[in-house]
């Protein structure tokens, strides 16, 4: 892991722990429930966690909706080109007119979908599906030349379901945890943990030089601030355009940001899978149990991994995977198998790439900032559906967080039995040229755009957004900065103005309040390391202190 | 991405974009945004301002497109750029010309024909038209006939537009443009044939990209309009026919009759559309196997 990473990590431990142990010895103090205390109580959770299951399945359009998203989430992942934020945006505009629950169902099922089905092209065709299954190509592919095509789909299916299950379990015990110390943060301190979001997807997702990368979300956060002012009404760079009053609307942006882009590459340079048809044909896919029982050392590392990266503000399941992957090659008592066909290199990539899920979710839904880019998009559907993810969100939408996890539970079960029964119809598709079915995905990114607002101008503002992103993605500027920075500009902007209001224009209080002044030292750490000199200096001194020792 | 050298080289002319971008946001919120006395009844000092977070975002981009010029020249970019700027390289212009067969289409469907012309007729010619493409594109010489021949129908579409020529064509008859537009897809279609006809392999990929261009069109649609009740960007003459049935009033009635009656409707036609082209290529196997 990066250094970086590592801080974030470390930081946020801290945090949670120098909040959570005041608020633990509160419910210490609280008299014992009438019901048993706190086995009582986590026998309820668990009452609740069965019964949210039974209420969603009973429901038929539910059941039809995990199944069919489920498995129009493998179908995405599996196709190169097409990636869960995608699948998702798209999603988002057809479940408009759902209720609530069927409408999570259905973007659920279609991002733990995504992120599993990946594995298919990587294993069968060398190409990953998505950027979350480029670990797995390494060792899944050689599995394939060797006849194991089968197994190693085994293997992916079941690592991925054991990884969403840790992820869930996970998510649901650290989320109120998270959620009691939010609900004391003021603004000051959703100001600065906004913005050490942005910064800290610029600083790990760099593809050339980090400058780029906080530029990208500068860019993100200026497109937040177009349209009037959350606190008074103050028309910002609308230059006469009622259409930017309203502000800019995260879909046809993400539409455009992640749709074109892929649908111009996809076109331009296209992928020899026609031509990589030899490893199509499998016998059957076997749930590998006793080899996944073999490496339980490593999915528990594995899955820690992943949600551990998923919480770290709009890193993605891409990172989880390598990072994953890297620990479980240097760690492996046979590193040389790795890269030639290793079983524990498929395990760690799709456990991490999965439990990243849950990692993801819990900044989502405890604090109002995604994880990662389809957390992201999965942030503008649950505003759409009148969800505001944040600390309020238990109070205004009473036991989500548990209806969450049941969701989860639901899709990891429908994703490997899906991944058991139909892998063999889905691995089909991988034959479809994209040339036929990328400009089809152009259809659906406009039409996307457009049903949310029935606006032209969201179809301008995809197309424009698209072209813009394209030409940045070619020159090193990552997208997923751009998105975080759009999601959180509000709220950067309206926390810090009210910090200053309730401060009269003092940053005091950011040193006065210890949970602030940790995010304070953070971005200045953060900000610190990558300045150009920060290395040299470092190798000075230590080399100085190498001397005096 | 590119290579480190051209990247470097780009990378000053986006640093100065920036720069540029991040002084002209500075200079018109601090002309322009409300810094002091008031503003829809609320005090605007400066920590309330609507223009604090805009301006430290404006003053970032500055600094940071500062520090990136510098890299990049200090690595060589504006050597290289110079160097582009001298000696201006043409054998870039394949690349570029792969490029804008992608771009042009995009565009004109999003700025020229979803505003004007019916959106299943619009969305049916993006499709054919970048599947045509580039589906076929390894049959020789085919690629860029058929980008020259789309380029000039989209220059000729452009300068109708300006000239105001489809306002005055639909005043005369509604779904002029439509058929228009219709015309054109079946010029660039046969042009196509024209190209391929004598070749077994393309002329199947040609019915294959048809057959997938017009079920998708038929699919997505309908689905939009019928079944999650989105009105499309420009209804025209298609929209029109498919209205007619859709809001008879037998069906009218069965769909107030029966719940779940627009589904079993949308069913039928797309079994109708499978049958179709079911009964399409049982026609074009026996014609080659009569070959």
């Amino acid at each position: 892991m990066k250094k970086s990473q590592i801080l974030f990590v470390a930081a946020l431990l801290c945090v949670a722990l120098g909040g959570a142990l005041p608020v633990l010895a509160q419910a210490d103090a609280a008299p014992a429930s009438s019901s048993g205390g706190v086995f009582g109580m986590v026998l309820g959770r668990f009452g609740q966690f069965f019964y949210y299951i039974y209420a969603l399945m009973i429901v038929p359009q539910n059941l039809i909706l995990l199944v069919v998203s489920t498995v129009v989430g493998i179908t995405f992942g599996a196709l190169p080109g097409l990636t869960a934020t995608l699948g998702i945006a798209l999603l988002t505009s057809l479940t408009y007119g759902l209720n609530q629950d069927t409408a999570m169902i259905a973007l659920m099922g279609i991002y733990v979908g995504a992120v599993y089905g990946g594995s298919y092209s990587s294993v069968l065709i060398n190409i990953p599906g998505t950027p979350a299954a480029a670990a797995t190509a390494l060792d899944g592919h050689p599995l394939a030349r060797k006849g194991e095509a089968g197994r190693a789909l085994g293997l992916t299916t079941t690592a991925s379901f054991i990884g969403t299950v840790f992820g869930m379990v996970v998510m649901v015990s650290v989320s109120p945890l998270i959620i009691k110390l939010a609900l004391q943060f003021t603004s000051f301190e959703f100001f600065l943990l906004a913005f050490f979001g942005v910064l800290i997807t610029g600083t790990l997702l760099v593809p050339d030089l980090v400058y780029k990368s906080w530029i990208a979300g500068l860019i993100g956060l200026f497109i937040a601030m177009i349209g009037r002012d959350p606190l008074q009404a103050f028309p910002r760079f609308c230059f006469g355009f009622s259409e930017l009053e309203g502000r800019i609307d995260i879909v046809p942006v993400l539409l455009g940001a992640f749709g074109i882009p892929q649908i111009i590459a996809g076109l331009k340079d296209p992928d020899d899978r026609a031509k990589r048809g030899e490893f199509f044909t499998f016998q059957r896919v076997l749930p590998e149990w006793n080899v996944v029982l073999k490496y339980i050392p490593t999915i528990l590392r594995s899955s820690l991994i992943g949600v551990g990266i998923g919480a770290i503000p709009g890193v993605g399941e891409d990172v989880a995977a390598w990072t994953a992957y890297g620990v479980a090659k240097k760690s492996s008592k046979h590193p040389e198998e790795f890269g030639k066909g290793a079983y524990e290199g498929v395990i760690a990539s799709e456990t991490a790439n999965n439990s990243c899920i849950g990692g993801a979710l819990i900044p989502l839904l405890t604090l109002g900032i995604p994880g990662s880019p389809p957390a992201a998009m999965l942030l503008g559907a649950m505003m759409i559906h009148n969800l505001k993810p944040g600390p309020m969100l238990e109070f205004e939408s009473p036991g989500f967080l548990l209806k969450m996890t049941a969701i989860l539970f639901l899709c990891a079960l429908t994703m490997w039995i899906s991944g058991m029964l139909l892998a063999k119809q889905v691995v089909k598709l991988l034959k479809v040229p994209p040339q036929l079915f990328l400009p089809v995905v152009g259809v659906l990114c406009l039409i996307g755009s457009y049903a949310l607002a029935n606006q032209r101008f969201n179809l301008y503002l995809m197309g424009i957004i698209g072209i813009i992103t394209y030409f940045l993605g070619e020159l090193g500027y990552p997208m997923a900065p751009v998105v975080i920075g759009l999601i959180l500009g509000l709220m950067v902007d309206e926390n810090l103005r009210r910090a200053m209001m309730v401060s009269n224009g003092s940053f005091l209080p950011i040193f006065q309040r210890p949970v602030a002044f940790i995010f304070f030292v953070m971005i200045i750490v953060l900000v610190f390391t990558q300045l150009p000199f920060y290395q040299p200096l470092k190798a000075a001194l230590t080399a100085k202190f190498k001397k005096t020792a | 991405m590119l290579e480190n050298k051209s990247l470097r080289m780009w990378d000053v002319v986006t640093a100065v974009l920036f720069i540029g971008f991040g002084l002209w946001a500075t200079i018109n919120i601090l002309t322009t945004f409300p810094l002091k006395d008031k503003y829809g009844g609320v005090e605007a000092t400066w920590y309330v301002s609507p223009a604090l977070t805009p301006l430290v975002i404006s003053a970032l981009m500055v600094v940071l497109g500062g520090v990136l010029l510098v890299i990049a020249v200090k690595e060589g970019g504006a050597r290289t750029l110079l160097a582009q700027l001298k000696t201006f390289e043409v054998s870039q212009t394949a690349g570029m010309f792969r490029f804008l067969a992608v771009t042009v289409p995009i565009l004109v469907y999003i700025f020229l024909d979803i505003p004007r012309i019916d959106f299943f007729i619009c969305s049916l010619s993006f499709m054919l038209v970048l599947m045509l493409m580039f589906y076929l594109e390894d049959f020789p010489g085919l690629f860029n006939k058929l980008a020259t021949f789309y380029f000039i129908g989209s220059a000729v579409n452009f300068l109708l537009i300006v000239f105001g020529v489809p306002a005055a064509l639909n005043a005369v008859f509604p779904y002029t443009m439509d058929l228009v537009m219709l015309a054109f897809l079946l010029a660039y279609a046969g042009y196509c044939w024209m190209q391929i006809r004598g070749d077994a392999a393309y002329r199947e990929k040609f019915g294959l990209a048809i057959k997938v261009a017009v079920v998708g069109d038929l699919i997505i649609a309908p689905i939009f309009k019928y079944i999650l009740i989105v009105p499309l960007p420009t209804e025209g003459m298609v929209t029109w026919g498919f209205d007619r049935f859709w809001y008879h009033h037998a069906v009218r009635a069965f769909r107030k009759q029966y719940p779940l009656g627009k589904y079993a409707i949308m069913l039928g036609f797309y079994l109708i559309i499978a049958t179709v082209m079911f009964l399409i290529s049982k026609r074009a196997a026996a014609r080659r196997d009569t070959r």
